[in-house]
C-alpha cells in the first residue's frame, strides 16, 4: 500500500476541512456584529453563577477509575495481533490453537485480578 | 514523494509539539501540546506504513497515557499562582546543555547502527553476517498484507509468551498500586472548601 493511494485520499479531506473552517469563521468574522461585553465571557454553568475556578484540584478517587481505564485499553491492544491470528490456528500449528488460548486467557485473568482487587478494595463505589 | 512530504510534515508537527510541552507556562496545555505531539509521531508511524503502531500510538499515548498525565496534574491542582517560570538564566543554560548532551547520545547512539548503509535492508538483500544490524523487517512486512499484526501475533505467543503473561502482572502490580494510593476516606478537597448544603452545578 502505497501512501498517495488511499492515504491522499485522507490528505485531501484533511485539508479540505481546515479550508471549510477558515472560510466559515472568516465569513462569521465579517458578519456578525461585536459587541464585546464581560458577562459573556463569563463561564456559562446551567445558566447559574460557576462556583469557584476550573482550575481546582481533583480527587484521587477519580484516579482508579482512569488508571483502569489505561490497563484495559493495554489489554485491548494485545487481543488484536491474537484475534488476527487465532482463525489460522489448528493444534499442529506453532503455536496450537489451545496454546493461544490459554496464554491469553491467563493475561486477561491476571488483569482481571486487579480489577477485583479494586472491587473488592470498594474503590469503584462512590458513597 | 508523498512520503517525504507527510513526513517533514508530521515531523514538524512532532517537534513543534515538543518544544512547546517543555515551553508552555502551564502544565494543562503543555500536556495537551503533549498530545499534538503524539499524534504527530502516530503519522510518522503510518509514513513508515507501520499502521498497527500508529493505531497504538493513538489509542494508548494519544488517548489514555496523556489522561494519565492530566489526571495526575489535576491531581495535584493547578493554580494560577505556580505557572511554570524559569528559574534565572543559569537553570536555562543547565537545561540547554543537558538537552544538547541527550540529543548528542542519542544522535551517537542511532546514527550508523540504524542509518548507515547495513541497516537498510530492502527484500533484495539478505541480512548476513555478524555485523548487521539490520532488524530484516522488511521481508516480514512484504510476505504479511496486514501491517505486521499476525507476525506480532506469531511471535507473541511463540517466543516472548513469558514476556506477554509478566507485562499482565507488571499492570496488575500497578493497578494494585493505584487502588492502594486511592483508597482513603477523607472528604474531597471540593467538599471542605466549600460550606454544606451548597451544590456545585
Amino acid at each position: 500500500m502505497t501512501l498517495g493511494g488511499q492515504y491522499g485520499t485522507v490528505a485531501v479531506m484533511v485539508v479540505f476541512g481546515a479550508v471549510l473552517y477558515a472560510i466559515i469563521m472568516l465569513l462569521n468574522r465579517l458578519m456578525r456584529p461585536s459587541v464585546p461585553s464581560p458577562l459573556k465571557l463569563s463561564t456559562y454553568e446551567c445558566g447559574v453563577d460557576a462556583v469557584g475556578s476550573g482550575w481546582s484540584q481533583m480527587n484521587i478517587r477519580y484516579y482508579v477509575f482512569a488508571f483502569l481505564f489505561v490497563i484495559f485499553d493495554v489489554e485491548a491492544i494485545f487481543l488484536f495481533p491474537w484475534a488476527v491470528i487465532f482463525g489460522d490456528l489448528t493444534s499442529s500449528t506453532t503455536p496450537s490453537a489451545l496454546y493461544a488460548l490459554v496464554a491469553m486467557f491467563l493475561f486477561i485473568a491476571t488483569l482481571l485480578e486487579g480489577l477485583a482487587y479494586a472491587w473488592r478494595k470498594g474503590v469503584l463505589r462512590w458513597e | 514523494m508523498g512520503e517525504t512530504i507527510a513526513f517533514l510534515v508530521f515531523a514538524g508537527i512532532a517537534l513543534g509539539a515538543a518544544v512547546a510541552v517543555v515551553a508552555m507556562r502551564n502544565l494543562v496545555h503543555a500536556a495537551l501540546m503533549l498530545v499534538i505531539h503524539l499524534l504527530a509521531v502516530a503519522g510518522l508511524y503510518l509514513g513508515l506504513e507501520s499502521q498497527f503502531l500508529a493505531v497504538i500510538q493513538v489509542l494508548v499515548y494519544a488517548g489514555a497515557i496523556v489522561v494519565l498525565f492530566l489526571f495526575v496534574i489535576m491531581l495535584l491542582g493547578v493554580d494560577r499562582d505556580d505557572l511554570l517560570v524559569a528559574q534565572g538564566r543559569r537553570a536555562v543554560a543547565g537545561a540547554v546543555a543537558v538537552g544538547l548532551v541527550l540529543a548528542g547520545a542519542l544522535t551517537f547512539a542511532f546514527v550508523g547502527p540504524y542509518t548507515g548503509e547495513a541497516s537498510v535492508c530492502g527484500s533484495d538483500v539478505a541480512p548476513t553476517g555478524t555485523e548487521q544490524s539490520c532488524a530484516g523487517i522488511a521481508p516480514v512486512l512484504d510476505a504479511d498484507d496486514d501491517a505486521g499484526v499476525a507476525f506480532l501475533g506469531r511471535r507473541l505467543f511463540t517466543r516472548y509468551t513469558l514476556a506477554f503473561e509478566l507485562s499482565a502482572v507488571l499492570l496488575t502490580v500497578a493497578t494494585i498500586g493505584a487502588v492502594v494510593l486511592a483508597r482513603r476516606r477523607d472528604l474531597s478537597p471540593e467538599d471542605e472548601d466549600l460550606p454544606t448544603g451548597e451544590v456545585t452545578a
